[in-house]
């Protein structure tokens, strides 16, 4: 065991903290002023992606040559670290960087890596994740979307659904079937689709919290060049695996913070505004109790995430389905969290806007935790992957 | 590539594999089950456990080469076979005698030839009669005390730590044997009337004990992430072999969940301890809280996962045709040590809450100002 970050990484990390300190405005970190003027806060996230690149925290562990900083993967965990404990803004772009990006790493070829990655950490390019679909949700793998080839081009047709970002982006990476005729795992191909091209449009869904950043995109005869695609021909779902272990792991540590931030914040604000019904949270047995529980959970959080870097960077850039083990645990854990933050706020838990006592800070933290035992795999479907590849129990 | 580890190196698993060896030749069910009746250090593991030299192995912090991992993997293995023998108590006994006592008199315990066992309660007061000290009062859950050479109780009141080390010679008629739900782990209560403090066979140190409760927490996490993972193995075990509706149980989907979130728990319970070594070794991050978490959730893991295997199991996991039941009233007796889960619940939100100033405060302020 040595899980000791070097000198060289603390070093990075104080680095990191000030310049985060200085790019996010002192109203971002008051989360009731946050979103009270709600241009002023659009126009920052908006602004957030180039912000990054501008101080050199994006890319960060990508080659020089992709137009990456070249700088190990602990100082990109250090920064998405240092990023969730201030609770800076995710950008426009975090999907395409966080999935897109180390799966063009791995599967794409010398050509779309040189194309493709630059502008990605540049934010040239916005990209939005096109995998979920009406009738193929934890059953993915019985995606219908098709793409035929006609001549130099694909030739795509359907419709994806649960797109974060759609609105914003340019560009779609997108799972297709190509061959009806293989087994469901074994004709489906990972497709790269401008969101400009003729035939795709986009129609916004509400979330439960009432933000309108999810969409349903539709495919209507959408023509792409032939080689608009990463990996090998039929084996997009190998390729996706990767992408959705991604998501599923390796984020963790700077999650980790950003869960530890909110939890702080929300045991500040029963201390300043009293818990329902009046008593003071540290006299109170059944809250700090949960408080205390949370408390646990978060650190084990911390040592679980410590533990998918180690197994990331030992064993080359690859994670197992061990990550699954991860996804259900933050998942779960956060969804708890969720629930405690609205007990803690008492009778101000219904109300909204100027008239919720936090901004409604708390309640779409609640709202976030529904989704997130359900996106990157629900809860289910991690189990079934712990109880069979894991634990190897029969199919 | 960067130096970052975050898993046992080749001799931890070779340890790990070893004891997990040696233990299960030595002690096998039919054993527990002996044990049970007998009530008795069992003499293969204790000779065992002493020929090796690993009742030695753990060392102050303040001395350094702890072998806190090391010994954390030992307990976790004693935990899977619920051994009958003292092993916590012993080596956070010898913790306390290698910080106080001359070498020369802590050879034999060091070999084993004598046992040394904890006093994990008390309820003692001292008085003092012409300048001589005397306790009074109940020590209390002494595992295997009658089979001991000394009993140490730690004691931590008003704010002053203290031990009281005895030997056993000259008061085991003081000694009531206590019914206990743990059938595998015989607990023992010590009536001290009156007793002297002579400064030969009745001691009283100070002591701080700061480094002790680190220690031992972590043992009696390790201890219950063993329970943890031997019902969890005999409950993978037993799905892949009994079949209803004509199909191995573990193909049904509401079987498997469980056996998944049951792993999650261990492997939960094993990095916060795996953690936690290092961290108090290395004093690292957490170091001065982390052996409380991971005793609290640990405590809880163990039981929720012996229940969930209980209910796998069917019928007989409710039954003593299966050992499951001694894993599980092992669970609630180890989760009391020290403190149980509702202190140690206590102590964790003193803690964030700023009593001790968690270095991650400071960090938020950072957010704040």
């Amino acid at each position: 065991m040595d899980i000791k970050f070097s000198e060289e990484l603390e070093k990075y990390r104080e680095q990191a903290r000030e310049w985060l300190e200085s790019a996010l405005p002192k109203w971002w970190h008051d989360y009731v002023d946050r979103t009270s003027d709600e241009k002023r806060y659009k126009n920052f996230l908006h602004s957030w992606d180039k912000k990054l690149d501008e101080g050199g925290y994006s890319g960060i562990s990508w080659p020089k040559e992709y137009g990456g900083r070249g700088e190990t993967v602990l100082k990109e965990m250090v920064f998405e670290e240092e990023a969730g404990r201030i609770d800076a803004p995710k950008g426009h772009n975090f999907l395409g960087k966080i999935l897109l990006g180390p799966t063009l790493l791995t599967y794409g070829t010398e050509e779309q890596k040189k194309h493709f990655l630059p502008r990605l950490v540049k934010s040239d390019d916005i990209w939005c994740q096109g995998f979920s679909e009406p009738n193929a949700g934890s059953d993915l793998a019985s995606l219908q979307t098709k793409a035929d080839l006609d001549g130099d081009e694909w030739v795509i047709t359907g419709q994806k659904v649960w797109t974060t970002e759609a609105q914003n982006a340019n560009w779609c990476f997108v799972l297709a079937r190509t061959d009806f005729a293989a087994p469901k795992h074994k004709g489906i191909t990972y497709f790269l689709v401008p969101m400009d091209a003729e035939g795709v449009s986009v129609r916004p869904l509400r979330k439960i919290s009432g933000e309108a950043d999810f969409n349903e995109i539709f495919f209507d005869n959408v023509r792409i060049p032939k080689d608009h695609y990463i990996g090998e021909l039929n084996e997009g779902w190998k390729v996706a695996m990767t992408t959705l272990s991604f998501e599923r792991g390796i984020l963790a540590l700077g999650r980790q913070a950003r869960f530890q931030t909110e939890f702080e914040r929300a045991f500040e604000y029963v201390e300043e505004n009293k818990l329902p019904g009046g008593d003071d949270v540290l006299e109170n047995h059944y809250f700090r109790q949960k408080f205390a529980q949370s408390y646990i959970d978060l650190r084990i959080m911390r040592y679980h995430s410590l533990k998918t870097i180690s197994d990331y960077i030992n064993n080359n850039g690859k994670l197992g389905p061990e990550v699954s083990l991860q996804k259900l645990y933050w998942s779960e854990m956060r969804s708890r969290l969720g629930n405690l933050f609205m007990e803690a706020q008492g009778d101000d838990v219904h109300f909204s806007g100027e008239d919720s006592p936090s901004a409604n800070y708390f309640t779409n933290i609640y709202y976030t935790t529904r989704g997130e035992t359900i996106y990157a795999g629900t809860s289910q479907i991690q189990r079934n992957i712990i109880a069979e590849k894991v634990l190897n129990l029969p199919r | 590539m960067e130096k970052f580890k975050f898993e046992l190196d080749f001799e931890e698993n070779l340890m790990q594999s070893t004891i997990s060896k040696a233990l299960k030749k030595s002690y096998p069910p039919s054993v527990l089950r002996e044990a049970v009746e007998e009530r008795k250090i069992n003499q293969q593991v204790h000779e065992f456990l002493s020929d090796q030299g690993l009742l030695s192995m753990l060392n102050p912090l303040k001395q350094g080469d702890v072998n806190l991992m090391l010994c954390t993997i030992l307990v976790n293995e004693a935990g899977r076979r619920l051994i009958s023998f003292p092993l916590i108590e012993h080596l956070m006994a010898l913790y306390v005698l290698k910080e106080e006592a001359t070498s020369k008199e802590i050879e034999d315990f060091e070999a084993g030839e004598k046992i040394a066992t904890l006093g994990w309660k008390e309820n003692v007061e001292f008085e003092v009669n012409d300048g001589v000290h005397y306790v009074n009062g109940l020590v209390k859950s002494i595992p295997f005390a009658d089979e001991s050479d000394q009993i140490i109780v730690p004691i931590r009141k008003d704010g002053q730590d203290q031990v009281l080390i005895l030997k056993t010679e000259g008061i085991k008629d003081q000694l009531r044997s206590v019914k206990t739900q743990d059938l595998t782990y015989p607990l023992y209560e010590l009536n001290l009337e009156n007793v002297k403090i002579d400064h030969v066979s009745t001691r009283l140190i100070h002591l701080d004990l700061e480094d002790f409760y680190r220690v031992a927490d972590l043992l009696i996490a390790a201890e219950l992430l063993g329970i943890s993972q031997e019902s969890l193995q005999m409950t993978l075990d037993y799905t892949k072999e009994r079949k209803q509706f004509g199909v191995e149980i573990g193909k049904f989907q509401a079987v498997k969940h469980m056996l998944a979130d049951m792993h999650l728990l261990s492997e939960s319970s094993k990095v916060s301890i795996e953690f936690g070594a290092w961290s108090v070794e290395n004093e690292g991050e957490d170091h001065d809280i982390v052996s409380t978490i991971a005793k609290a959730y640990s405590a809880d893991a163990a039981i929720r996962v012996v229940e969930s295997s209980i209910q796998v199991h069917g019928a007989v996991g409710f039954t003593w045709e299966h050992d499951l039941h001694f894993y599980l009233k092992r669970a609630y007796r180890l989760a009391n040590m020290n403190k149980t889960a509702y202190e140690e619940r206590e102590k964790v939100a003193s803690y964030f809450m700023g009593d001790l100033s968690p270095v991650n405060n400071k960090k938020i302020e950072t957010v704040f100002s």
